[in-house]
């Protein structure tokens, strides 16, 4: 077993570069358990507008007003108000609107003026700037129909505030939501991580193997070709469950018991799946790397490539048409599809999901027999 | 001379494949990736549009078909109707083809399948249709003053590929680091016979620093011209002064790597490299090139470090451009960004200076 030996003996030589990657995998992590929750929401709740407010008539009216404000939204502190502070803000959507209650506001609404109170800063066009006009416009047109019926304003203000708790009933059309878990963003960012580890390590050790002296010296000694071949597929295969296994018991130390779930088994099946489809992939470009320089910028646009075009880093239904369909020739696409089936998965068929699982083996068993062929090609060579 | 060290400078460093890989193929690679993901992705998840609805009429609700009439009509409606069965509706919104269904029973009610802005445009419809009904208010206010508040791109993806030209120039430092590799005699042996030439160390310093900036001044133009005119990413009206931006970004790039090539530690090429891609991808990060917001955040809790990070006031730079109509900011940064380029300098010289082996 010395070629197994020597493949194992490379493999822990290039341990840091595992340990960078692990490293931007649990930061990016870390980010998205702040953003995405545990569990799909099982009623609906709205977009919270996130609003920065600033009360400069400071009456009771005006109080109300920005209550009621923020009973509806997000209440965001920004560092000031001037004009270039609120266009940053605005800008890396930190807040979707400002709101300024000029002096005077509650003086003009009691004389039933309600035309431009309010200064507000939106990005013109976006959803986000008219649900907020809409819902101030709402409030005070309610406010100002019952101080004409011969109520105060502040009376006009409660009930106006009343008036907006009577909400729709809205219900999903699924048990839960569409929305995306933590556990489901855990395992599509796998596609990134696991290609990039595979990567980095597999073609490092392959590449050794295609030192000239090295294979010349292994050639003309008494091991087999065949020999030398299955030892190195099964450093291959070794490579894998050890990332593999890493990475399940990653997924275990964060979502616990919830791996252990039928949606959760369907995750981890899913990402044996691509983990078979990665190390055939190494092995292919494995036989084309000849230089370690290459190692590093195959892995990045590979990596990169697969994630952005396939839907790792950015969801599905985002993707233009164009690339929707070049995204049909990437398993990461079907290694995603497969995520999303699973994390939603609450009974029922599995069918579609091993589907998914059964198209990445077909790139698996396409990009081996390519390296194969590389392989024949060079050894003729 | 000096042109002759030039030019041979420029020829050797056409031919270090890795470095024009980093800094001309890969931020090219990453923009087309990036734009391909997520280009129009806020046209899709931002922009008011009508929201595709189909309403399924259990029961006559003739207030109702009158309101929905007439937000779907009209110069900027708010509704896009669209009529079918309800089996066919149903397969619609899991397809994402609508994005919810009204079901006009004895109560109206709204079926979803998720919680997006556009979910809430709808849940926002109905819930003022019930409050207006409820409250019998006719009245139609326009409280808002709209203050406008910008010009340019307010797309605000736009910060990955200001993000990606700032990495760029970052990795103008590679090439600084591979430079000072060849003009040290203790970590290259091109370094020992260029210590022992006849030729001006000065000239041979000039020139290879002329050289990187000519080269990777180029490469950064290419990158900026691919995302502009190939890609299409809107940089606003004002691109002639962005090149400056590129130019000083170059010139940063190339001194940190210039800089970390002069430190002691670490000793080996091996390691400087590793250190000065650790230190411009930690730059780049804290520059938006992951995450859209982290420079802001950075800039509420701990600006003084946005001020000394050579990416963030490149990008700065460029989102000062787009959006603003004054030029302060934008001249703020590329002062903060020459000041770096010059302090940069003048510490590796400092460093590199006299320098003298008791062997070799």
């Amino acid at each position: 077993m010395q070629v197994y030996k020597l493949f194992l003996k490379i493999l822990k030589s290039v341990w840091g570069q595992i340990a960078v990657y692990l490293g931007i995998f649990l930061g990016i992590m870390a980010i998205m358990q702040t953003q995405h929750s545990d569990k799909p929401d099982a009623q609906y709740v709205d977009y919270k507008l996130e609003l920065a407010i600033c009360d400069q008539d400071q009456t009771a009216e005006s109080k109300a007003f920005v209550s009621y404000l923020q009973e509806n939204s997000r209440k965001r502190t920004i560092p000031d108000f001037k004009k270039e502070t609120i266009q940053d803000e605005l800008f890396f959507r930190n807040i979707d609107a400002a709101i300024i209650i000029p002096k005077g506001f509650a003086a003009n609404l009691a004389k039933g003026n309600a035309e431009d109170c309010v200064d507000t800063y939106t990005l013109p066009g976006l959803m986000t700037a008219n649900l907020t006009k809409n819902r101030i416009n709402q409030y005070l047109a309610t406010a100002i129909t019952y101080a004409e019926k011969g109520h105060t304003l502040m009376e006009g203000m409660d009930y106006a505030k009343k008036s907006a708790s009577i909400h729709g009933t809205v219900t999903y059309m699924e048990k839960k939501s569409g929305g995306r878990t933590s556990r489901y963003i855990f395992f599509s960012y796998l596609a990134y991580v696991l290609l990039c580890i595979t990567f980095v390590s597999g073609l490092a050790i392959l590449k050794v193997f295609h030192t000239k002296t090295l294979e010349d010296r292994i050639q003309c000694s008494s091991y087999p070709f065949g020999r030398k071949n299955l030892e190195i597929f099964l450093g291959m295969l070794t490579l894998g469950a050890l990332t593999y296994v890493a990475f399940a018991a990653l997924g275990f130390i964060y979502f616990k018991t919830d791996i252990f779930t039928q949606s959760g088994g369907l995750l981890l099946l899913n990402t044996a799946g691509y983990m078979i489809m990665v190390l055939a992939l190494t092995y292919f470009l494995g036989q084309l790397v000849d230089r370690e320089a290459l190692i590093s910028p195959i892995s990045n646009i590979v990596g990169l490539g697969f994630s952005f075009l396939g839907g790792v880093f950015v969801p599905i239904e985002y993707l233009g048409k164009t690339v929707l369909k070049i995204a049909h020739f990437l398993p990461s696409y079907w290694y995603v599809l497969g995520c999303d089936f699973a994390d939603h998965y609450t009974g029922g068929s599995i069918l579609p999901g091993l589907h998914y699982i059964g198209i990445e083996l077909v790139f698996a068993l396409v990009f081996y027999l390519a390296g194969v062929t590389a392989l024949k090609l060079r050894e003729n060579r | 001379m000096f042109t002759h060290y030039l030019r041979y400078n420029l020829l050797t460093m056409l031919r270090k494949k890795e470095v024009i890989f980093w800094t001309l193929i890969f931020p090219i690679a990453l923009s087309t990736f990036m734009f391909a993901a997520f280009g129009h992705v806020n046209e899709t998840t931002e922009m008011a549009k009508p929201v595709p609805v189909v309403v399924i009429n259990e029961q006559e609700d003739p207030a109702f078909t009158q309101v929905l009439e007439m937000v779907s009509t009209g110069k900027k409606p708010l509704l896009d109707i669209k009529d079918m069965s309800e089996s066919k509706a149903k397969k619609a919104l899991k397809d994402g083809d609508i994005v919810g269904i009204y079901y006009v029973r004895d109560t109206i009610t709204l079926t979803v399948k998720g919680n997006e802005l556009k979910e809430t445009v709808l849940s926002s419809f109905l819930d003022q249709y019930l409050q207006r009904r409820e409250t019998m208010t006719m009245n139609d206010v326009n409280a808002c003053r709209e203050r406008i508040t910008s010009h340019g791109n307010q797309d605000n993806l736009i910060s990955y590929f200001y993000a990606i030209l700032a990495m760029g120039c970052l990795f103008a430092s590679f090439n600084g680091v591979d430079r000072l590799q060849g003009l040290q005699a203790n970590l290259s042996t091109l370094g020992a016979r260029r210590g022992v030439a006849p030729t001006p160390k000065s000239i041979i310093i000039f020139s290879e620093f002329l050289a990187g900036l000519l080269l990777q001044f180029t490469v950064s133009i290419i990158g900026f011209l691919y995302m502009w005119k190939v890609l299409g990413i809107q940089f606003g009206d004002r691109t002639l002064e962005m090149i400056p931006i590129l130019f000083l970004g170059c010139a940063c790039g190339l001194s940190l790597g210039i800089f970390i090539g002069a430190l002691k530690i670490p000793r080996t090429f091996g390691g400087k490299m590793g250190l000065t891609v650790s230190l411009s991808m930690l730059l780049s990060v804290a520059d938006d090139l992951c995450a859209p917001n982290v420079r802001i955040m950075i800039e509420h809790h701990l600006p003084i470090i946005n001020r000394l990070n050579p990416a963030a006031l490149i990008s700065d730079a460029f989102y000062a451009l787009g959006i603003y109509e004054t030029n302060t900011r934008y001249l703020t940064n590329l002062c903060y960004l020459g000041g770096i380029t010059l302090f940069l300098c003048v510490a590796s010289y400092l460093m590199i200076r006299r320098n003298r082996y008791a062997s070799l």
